[in-house]
């Protein structure tokens, strides 16, 4: 039993120091927050596109407006986030770096509803 | 035991990571996306995010508000926000926030206003001194207006399009609640006011696609068809409130566009099975002694004197936006006004009765 979790804890060792070796200075990860930009609720469901020259990563914010993306190559990234009922927006020169995450805010602007009024 | 739950969560932690990295890769967004138009602003990973709520932390009301017999309730497209003020010397009272491009307004039984966040496809119900009641939410459309039954207490909202931008929808919400029940009008595509007779009838207007035209159509009570009314002796030009005048025993139909001109007034309009017969128009004067041309939701109430209120968005380019009194059927000069409010673009206008 004992040589057992030996073996198991050596192996998870070696996994780690593989995937620490291979990951070091290589990639970096982000993060953040899409918000209605008027009433600053956080927007759920939001497609969120961040690429580069490099790569592109897509993803979906949660319940609570919050999105994510690791394995991200140093590189200079663009976001842009869609959802409807708000004006797309595209943000450029967000910067990530190897071994660090970093977090990058958005804000969604609501488009305008028809309104009974004369133009 | 312990070890071993040590060493399964390390493991799974491991593999989460992997699979989560991996999860993120996907084929590029086909839609063109407009320039930038916010800047992100880099924030150290080790910092956190507060939870974020619709703010309407700067929302306030005078102490005193609670004690004034009436309340006139505006709600501002353009600033998202809900003025509040008393009656009938149009002092401001109190502001309410964090709307998303509210719009019309109705008042129930209790006194509590019911308010059009339309932005936010729900309607949301407040006491007269700012407690917020009540969220009706309505997904997938814009509510624009509403009106309460007096005979059984249904809620009708105009939606006035969908969230796709497709045609709106009168619906019904028994008491106020659930989920509604959907009435269209093939030549409406866009649902602006609704308004309730003592029998429970539900009148309501809009245009169609384009507002090139505009209609006056009802719901009779009991039934699940609308129908159009024919008006004579007249011409509604771009649809504006619809509420049932007792007094006059009329529906009081307002046009934004009276007799195809800039201004706004009211219409008289009997009614008589599917035909309205335009009986009587009501003009309005601005502060300045010019016309008024952006009336859009006017309400009519009674205190010793029957009144018709509301606000005028940038009469024309030559007065301020203005929160305003007229008598009513009367109308001409106001009695009262307030134009130091610093509307950005009111619409709606409810009435809340001690």
């Amino acid at each position: 039993m004992l040589n057992t979790t030996r073996t198991a804890l050596a192996l998870l060792f070696s996994f780690a120091m593989l995937t620490s070796w291979a990951m070091a200075g290589t990639s970096g990860g982000m993060n953040g927050t899409v918000t209605d930009a008027k009433t600053g609720a956080p927007l759920p469901g939001v497609h969120v596109r961040i690429s580069s020259s490099s790569q592109t990563v897509e993803t979906t914010t949660d319940a609570h407006g919050h999105y994510s993306a690791f394995a991200l190559q140093p590189d200079t990234y663009t976001l842009t986030a869609v959802k409807p009922g708000y004006e797309a927006t595209s943000i450029s020169g967000n910067d990530v770096e190897a071994d660090q995450t970093q977090v990058y805010d958005i804000q969604l602007t609501p488009t305008p509803p028809s309104a009974p009024q004369s133009p | 035991m312990a070890r071993r739950a040590l060493l399964s969560c390390a493991v799974a932690a491991a593999l989460a990571a992997c699979s989560s990295g991996a999860a993120q890769q996907s084929s590029p967004l086909g839609a063109t996306i407009p320039g930038a138009t916010h800047r992100a602003v880099p924030v150290p990973a080790a910092s956190t995010t507060t939870a974020i709520h619709p703010n309407r932390a700067k929302s306030w009301i005078s102490p005193d508000a609670k004690n004034v017999p009436r309340l006139l309730f505006i709600s501002d497209y353009g600033a998202s926000d809900v003025d509040i003020f008393s009656m009938p010397d149009m002092t401001l009272k109190g502001t309410l926030t964090g709307f998303s491009f509210p719009e019309g307004e109705c008042n129930d039984t209790n006194g509590n206003i019911w308010i059009a966040n339309t932005g936010g496809q729900q309607l949301l119900l407040y006491s007269r001194t700012g407690s917020l009641l009540k969220t009706l939410n309505i997904s997938g459309e814009y509510p624009a207006a509403c009106a309460v039954s007096r005979s059984n207490g249904d809620l009708a909202v105009a939606n006035i399009e969908s969230s796709t931008a497709g045609p709106g929808n009168i619906m019904v919400f028994p008491n106020g609640s659930g989920s509604g029940t959907a009435y269209t009008n093939s030549s409406i595509s866009e649902y602006f006011f609704v308004g309730y007779d003592r029998a429970g009838n539900l009148y309501f207007d809009g245009t169609d696609a384009t507002r090139t035209s505009s209609y006056l159509a009802e719901l009779p009570a009991g039934s699940s068809n609308t129908e159009l009314i024919n008006l004579t002796n007249g011409t509604l030009h771009l649809a504006g409130f619809v509420q049932w005048y007792r007094s006059g025993n009329y529906l009081a139909l307002g046009d934004q566009q009276c007799n195809g001109s800039t201004q706004s007034c009211v219409y008289w309009v009997n009614i008589s099975g599917s035909s309205g017969t335009i009986t009587g128009t009501t003009t309005l004067v601005n502060s300045q002694g010019g016309q008024v041309c952006d009336l859009v939701q006017g309400v009519i109430a009674a205190s010793h004197q029957r009144y018709l209120a509301g606000p005028d968005y940038e009469s024309c380019g030559y007065t301020a936006s203005t929160a305003y009194r007229w008598h009513y059927d009367a109308g001409g000069t106001p009695t009262n006004y307030n134009d130091t409010a610093a509307f950005t673009e009111p619409i709606g206008a409810a009435i809340s009765a001690k």
